[in-house]
């Protein structure tokens, strides 16, 4: 394990700990793993440059959160990037785990972003108000609503 | 669907090639930081050091003047050049008619010139020593010698004592 002599954070931990959970929440809020790739790297980059203001495991988690959505907006707003996203081709194994992925993704995306924090991450709604910084009406309106297009689209409940 | 929608992201990780690239970037940013707060770290302790050195300097002239018991002209290795013009040492550069003033402080320290204060409760004076070149030179001066000059401003010393100071150049 590559640790990094001069300040003892060690960035190969940082990555195999929260690099799957990132690059996740990246390809839900930009639907590409193109643009995914660079929202993974500038987040971990934004993270060494704030690692001394991070307060715990906690918070790591919940500061790497915050910067891929914010990252994955600041790509979306370039208007080169916008006309030319491509939808991710993960090549899922089975056809039903493909169906309701992609159904997520076709969700707008502040109900795609509540509906992976909750039902991948397992978090809260009242820990994604804050994670978002959100009123937790609005996450619980964001997650019924995700859940009500996703049952019409799949044709089944979303639980 | 909630399962199959887990298994589903289960599935989707970085390219180790991406993780090894993040790494090295990280990593570089880490040394960035780290140059930067070592010449952070050298800048303070230099500041501070010169800050400790002018302290020690002052307190110098301090203890030296108390000593005395009178005004002191402890003057710097810059300053001496333009004392050494007129032939004056260290310790006997300041006149007798101003001995009852305080040295206070160095105005200025220049290449060519030295500005000292003087003062005592209620008068107080500079003399400058320095090059005539790059002094400027007016009514205030006094002495002259080998293009050096010794130039006196004061609107609060009477006449004697003016005379006493010119006296003890001359």
């Amino acid at each position: 394990m590559e640790q990094h002599q001069m300040v003892g954070i060690d960035c190969e931990m940082i990555i195999e700990k929260y690099g799957d959970m990132v690059y996740r929440l990246a390809v839900n809020q930009t639907k590409s793993t193109t643009e995914a790739d660079d929202v993974f790297q500038e987040v971990f980059i934004r993270f060494i440059r704030s690692i001394d203001k991070i307060e715990s495991e906690e918070h790591a988690k919940a500061w790497l959160i915050r910067a891929t959505i914010n990252c994955s907006k600041d790509i979306f707003l370039n208007a080169f990037r916008k006309n030319t996203t491509e939808l991710v081709d993960v090549g899922f194994e089975d056809e039903r785990e493909s169906e309701v992925y992609y159904a997520v993704l076709e969700l707008p995306k502040k109900y795609r972003s509540v509906i992976y924090l909750h039902y991948y991450e397992g978090y809260s709604i009242q820990e994604i108000a804050g994670i978002m910084k959100s009123n937790v009406n609005t996450v619980k309106t964001q997650l019924s609503r995700g859940r009500e297009l996703l049952k019409n689209r799949l044709k089944g409940e979303f639980e | 669907m909630k399962n199959l929608y887990i298994q589903a992201n289960r599935q989707i990780h970085p390219s180790e090639e991406l993780k090894a690239q993040t790494i090295m970037k990280m990593n570089r940013q880490l040394e960035v930081r780290s140059w930067f707060t070592s010449k952070m770290a050298l800048a303070f302790a230099s500041i501070c050091l010169c800050f400790g050195l002018s302290g020690l300097v002052l307190q110098s002239v301090s203890e030296k003047n108390n000593e005395s018991g009178n005004a002191g002209l402890m003057l710097t290795n810059e300053s001496d050049m333009g004392i050494e013009a007129f032939g004056l040492d260290r310790t006997s550069a300041y006149p007798a008619a101003v001995e009852d003033y305080q040295l206070v402080m160095e105005l200025c320290n220049e290449d060519t010139s030295t500005t000292l204060t003087y003062q005592n409760d209620n008068k107080s004076f500079t003399v400058t020593v320095g090059s005539k070149d790059l002094m400027k030179v007016n009514e205030g001066v006094i002495l002259e010698k080998d293009n050096e000059v010794l130039l006196f401003e004061s609107d609060v010393l009477n006449e004697e004592e003016l005379e006493g100071f010119v006296d003890y150049f001359r």
